[in-house]
């Protein structure tokens, strides 16, 4: 006969955990914000306090930010964002929501509280099947799970629970290698280089609220004759958080919100604002998932997308999933549909995703995969 | 308790008789009874050995050979009884060892010595210096003239067959039957002792050698023998042994052959067997007859004294001639018929030649048995043609062969067409040709022959036998090369085709490829770096052939092309031409690009409707230009800003044109472009 009685005061419910009453961003430093009376361990108190700084401090870093970058143009450049995943391509601009697997390091570092397991997974693309650029990722993910002790007679057995874990740790490292010049100019073959590696760390914040952070370390470099051309470095951080309401999950990420990308000539030019938000839907036991998600580029919002996104899971191994975005740039909007194909296999995850360009510049397909150790 | 006591007595007495018993060895001979015992030890008459012989005798009278681990009993005959006498034969054989046995049961007088050998490594006849002593006789009597055969090899009997079919022999039945043998010194013989059954026989009976011989240890041996008269109280069973010699001394008896004998006749004659010896081929093996011919023929018969005739009427219907009979052995009669020159009858296979006979009893039977093929005339081969006359055909080419032949026989034909060296597997084509006239016959083959995997090897002069048989007779000509064919079956044409010269170098998006290939080629193939990209038409009449093909653009062409016929065989493919697809069109911008730079788009042939655009890696416009007019070339100034002037940031980004080519076709063109400060 098993006891399965658990020490309250280590316990922490799956009520708890899951969204609550309160509303998202109720941040009060007084301990009765945290509601129901229940007792409270030493130190959950300054915990709190600690994320209501954070966050404060990203708010003021996102103004400063604003600020310092007035005169940056709002479109993109040198690493761009580009989806980190096959999954990312096939859901879109959603992402930010329906993300929670390790590419959420880069997308949204809040996922990656949802990974059940160490995970580790690569994805390639030929951009718009040109065969002028190409991108390699790699990413790895650790979650540090939560525990439950369980009695059984004289004896406490510990049981790791499911996710989410008590916070996460990311490894990102991307590669993009462009290919410069026409092919019939006759000139010598020369190429772009984009390398970046990114960490990420997430972990529970107030109330069942996800909140992720990320550094990612900078480097450009081409093989141009002129070594000094066309070489940067730098660094940016970004944040991210996932909170759920029932069924309901609200997904936010900014990116590039604190950095700099030093250029070997001309201006230093940080890497554009990019705010994303977004709303999704999990049912069925989540194997129906709906999102719809906002983002914006720069202060004055140039080349902002707006996009929704289904994740269908018929059978535990294999999903479908569609999104349609609708990206505004200095030509006017696009639609830019978007669909693909998972299977899971014994911890393997082989994932297709592609989206036809909006202008016409060719479709992008983007093949991952997913082992979790 | 005094039966127990009785019975342990009992049993202690039947234990000390048994102890009792002499177990000596049978070295000394005893007298068998008292008489002669007490005779023997009053008699004073000097022991006198009077006579010495071999007890057991072949059937020919020969003594039966010493074999190691056997014995052969000597009788000696002495001149009284009541004597104790030994032998001594080691002069032979140290082994041979001479053993006075005993006294015989016919008289008192004669004793019998056991010469018993475990090894005689000696072979052949020997003489045996025996010396045999009585008790009371002063000098050893020596004997040198007793032969003995040593042999521990003498033939082997394998078996025995009664060919007979009686299983009970009356008088004038033929007992035929084979024994086969091992002979190991050969030549061998075997002689079969029927004084059993025919006490008139002063000997033994030689049997006749079938099988093996001078320097073959295996011997069949066969004997004819016709069974006597005999009285009806002699009916009953009889062994008659045989027996089989060698080179080497000694024989061998087996006594398995039992004839029985019964008084009783019931069943007529048996033909046994039967054997042509004339009209006989060149191989020895009988043939078909023709008017005038002589018929031998042997017939072998159950028993003897039979009147044996024929009657060829199925041969010869109009003759009145008799065969004639001779007897050529027991129950074997030959028959001798001449077939009359003038015989009107038809050709025909499977004619009977009735046997009849009859025996003393009256017994008689008919056997139709032996049957005979009458052939007077042959289908003579006319002509035999095929149609069209070609050095090679192919695969489904159809060709025809005529087969005539002249044949007087009156009988109908059968004409086949052996196509197995054509087409393996092929079935036999057969025509029933009419005659034309009395006879003339003519047949006619049309056939297709079939794909390449199922054709003959490749070679020329390949038969086309043609077999002509009778239809109820027993004639079959073939002719193995009336007509021969070659077969091709390689493609219609392996060089392939020969393409028109392509020029080195061209801008053009696409080239026009001609070439020539043989007119039975139904298409070519055009292949572009090894792959099919095209098929175009041959002419039938002059074997040319076009098409267009894509060139891959800044890339040399490598172009050849193949043809095929209508059943896809393909030719090999020509030797390569190259066409160095060279893009006129350009895009030209400084690497890495700097704003205030210049962007030049151009073709020598010149374009027009060019749309040129900047985009991001994320797949965003960026800025774009256009020029709808026709131009050799377009250039634009950028400063780095995006359609709404704010400054684009440096990285990579794309450029992408889009333009309409002097021959009208539209093209796209994608470069990569570095944007920095």
């Amino acid at each position: 006969m098993t006891n399965n009685t658990t020490p309250s005061a280590w316990r922490e419910s799956s009520d708890r955990l899951r969204p609550g009453s309160s509303s998202l961003g109720s941040c009060s430093m007084g301990s009765s914000s945290l509601g129901s009376g229940r007792p409270v361990r030493p130190g959950r108190e300054f915990r709190a306090r600690f994320h209501c700084a954070l966050a404060l401090v990203a708010t003021a870093g996102c103004l400063f930010g604003a600020s310092s970058n007035a005169t940056a143009a709002g479109n993109r450049g040198a690493f761009a964002a580009l989806d980190p995943s096959a999954r990312a391509t096939a859901w879109g601009v959603s992402s930010v929501v329906l993300t929670e697997r390790s590419e959420s390091g880069r997308l949204n570092p809040a996922g990656l509280l949802r990974l059940p397991d160490r995970e580790v997974s690569v994805s390639y693309a030929d951009l718009f099947g040109l065969g002028l650029a190409s991108q390699t990722q790699v990413h790895a993910a650790f979650v540090f799970a939560r525990y439950d002790y369980v009695h059984d007679g004289a004896e406490i057995e510990k049981k790791r629970l499911p996710p989410p874990g008590r916070f996460a740790f990311g490894l990102s490292i991307a590669q993009l290698r462009g290919d410069v010049g026409f092919e019939g100019d006759g000139l010598p073959d020369e190429s772009y280089n984009e390398s970046e590696v990114g960490f990420s760390l997430a972990w529970r914040s107030l109330r069942g609220t996800y909140v992720g952070a990320q550094l990612r370390l900078l480097s450009a470099d081409s093989d141009f004759a002129d070594d000094a051309k066309a070489k940067a470095s730098g660094s940016t951080v970004g944040f991210g958080l996932q909170r759920d309401f029932g069924a309901f999950r609200l997904g936010a990420a900014a990116d590039n919100v604190f950095g700099s990308l030093d250029w070997n000539e001309g201006l230093d030019e940080p890497l554009p604002r990019r705010y994303s938000a977004g709303l999704g839907w999990f049912g069925f036991d989540s194997r129906i998932r709906l999102a719809g998600a906002w983002s914006a580029l720069g202060e004055d919002g140039k080349g902002s997308t707006v996009g929704v996104a289904f994740d269908w899971r018929p059978y535990d191994v294999c999903s479908l999933r569609g999104g349609l975005d609708r990206a505004t740039d200095v030509g006017g909007d696009q639609w830019e549909p978007s669909a693909g194909l998972g299977f899971t296999w014994q911890g393997l995850t082989i994932d297709w995703g592609f989206r036809p360009n909006g202008n016409d510049l060719g479709t992008t397909h983007r093949w991952s995969a997913s082992v979790e150790i | 308790m005094f039966r127990m006591w009785r019975i342990l007595w009992l049993i202690a007495l039947g234990l000390c008789i048994h102890d009792l018993v002499p177990t000596a060895p049978p070295a000394v001979a005893q007298p068998t009874s008292s008489t002669s015992r007490g005779e023997s030890l009053g008699d004073p008459t000097t022991p006198e050995l009077l006579e010495i012989h071999w007890a057991d005798l072949l059937p020919d009278g020969s003594p039966v050979p010493i074999t190691s681990g056997r014995t052969v009993r000597v009788e000696t005959v002495w001149n009284r009884g009541g004597l104790t006498i030994t032998a001594d034969a080691s002069a032979v054989a140290e082994t041979l060892a001479a053993v006075p046995l005993t006294v015989s049961d016919f008289a008192d007088s004669i004793y019998v010595l056991e010469l018993f050998a475990d090894a005689t490594p000696v072979a052949g006849l020997k003489a045996v210096p025996l010396r045999v002593t009585a008790a009371d006789l002063p000098d050893t009597v020596t004997i040198d003239g007793l032969e003995v055969c040593v042999q521990n090899d003498p033939p082997r009997f394998t078996g025995l067959t009664v060919t007979s079919p009686h299983t009970s022999f009356r008088p004038n039945d033929v007992l035929r039957f084979e024994s086969s043998w091992i002979v190991t010194s050969p030549p061998g013989e075997l002689a079969v002792d029927l004084r059993s059954i025919d006490p008139s026989l002063d000997g033994l009976v030689m049997a006749d050698v079938l099988e093996g011989g001078d320097t073959s240890n295996f011997h069949l041996f066969g004997l004819t023998y016709r069974i006597p008269s005999f009285a009806a109280d002699r009916a009953g069973d009889y062994v008659v042994p045989i027996f089989c010699t060698g080179q080497a001394c000694g024989g061998t008896v087996d006594s398995s052959l039992v004839v029985t004998l019964s008084a009783e006749r019931s069943v007529p004659p048996v033909l046994v067997d039967w054997e042509v010896l004339a009209p006989l081929d060149g191989t020895g093996e009988p043939r078909s007859l023709v008017n005038g011919d002589t018929i031998r023929l042997l017939t072998y018969w159950d028993r003897d004294s039979l009147l044996v005739s024929g009657d060829p009427f199925s041969i010869a219907p109009t003759d009145t001639g008799r065969p004639s009979t001779i007897q050529r052995g027991p129950g074997e009669y030959e028959i001798v018929y001449t077939v009359p020159p003038d015989n009107p009858r038809q050709d025909g296979a499977d004619l009977a030649f009735v046997l009849l006979a009859e025996d003393l009893d009256g017994l008689s039977t008919m056997d139709s048995s032996v049957r005979f093929c009458l052939s007077n005339s042959h289908p003579v081969h006319v002509e035999t043609t095929i149609d069209p006359i070609r050095r090679t055909f192919r695969a489904l080419d159809v060709f025809t062969v005529t087969s005539v032949w002249l044949s007087n026989s009156r009988l109908p034909l059968s004409v086949e067409l052996d196509l197995e060296r054509v087409a393996p597997g092929a079935t036999r084509l057969v025509q029933a040709p009419q005659g034309q006239g009395d006879s003339l016959y003519t047949a006619i083959f049309e056939y297709t022959l079939p794909g390449r995997d199922r054709l003959g090897p490749d070679g020329e002069g390949l038969p086309l036998p043609v077999i002509c048989r009778e239809v109820g007779g027993c004639d079959s000509v073939r002719l193995e090369r009336p007509v021969t064919i070659g077969i091709d079956t390689t493609p219609p044409d392996t060089t392939g085709p020969v393409l028109d010269l392509l020029p080195a170098q061209t801008s053009a998006d696409s080239i026009l490829v001609s070439g020539t290939t043989a007119p039975e080629a139904t298409r070519a193939g055009l292949t572009r770096q090894g792959s099919t990209v095209r098929y175009a038409d041959v002419d039938p009449i002059t074997g040319r052939f076009e098409s267009y093909i894509k060139l891959i653009h800044d890339t040399e062409n490598a172009i050849r092309a193949f043809a095929e016929d209508s059943l896809l065989n393909r030719t090999r493919s020509s030797d390569p031409q190259y066409v160095q697809q060279v893009s006129a069109f350009h895009i030209e911008f400084d690497r890495p690009f700097l704003r205030g730079g210049e962007i030049r788009v151009g073709d020598p042939d010149g374009i027009r409707d060019l749309r040129l655009a900047l985009y991001d890696l994320e797949g965003r416009l960026v800025m774009n230009w256009s020029a709808p007019e026709f131009s050799l070339t377009h250039a634009w100034e950028w400063d780095g800003s995006d359609l709404d002037g704010d400054p684009v940031r440096q990285g990579y980004y794309i450029v992408r044109a889009e333009y309409t080519h002097t021959n009208g076709r539209k093209a796209e063109k994608s470069a990569g472009l570095v944007l920095g400060d």
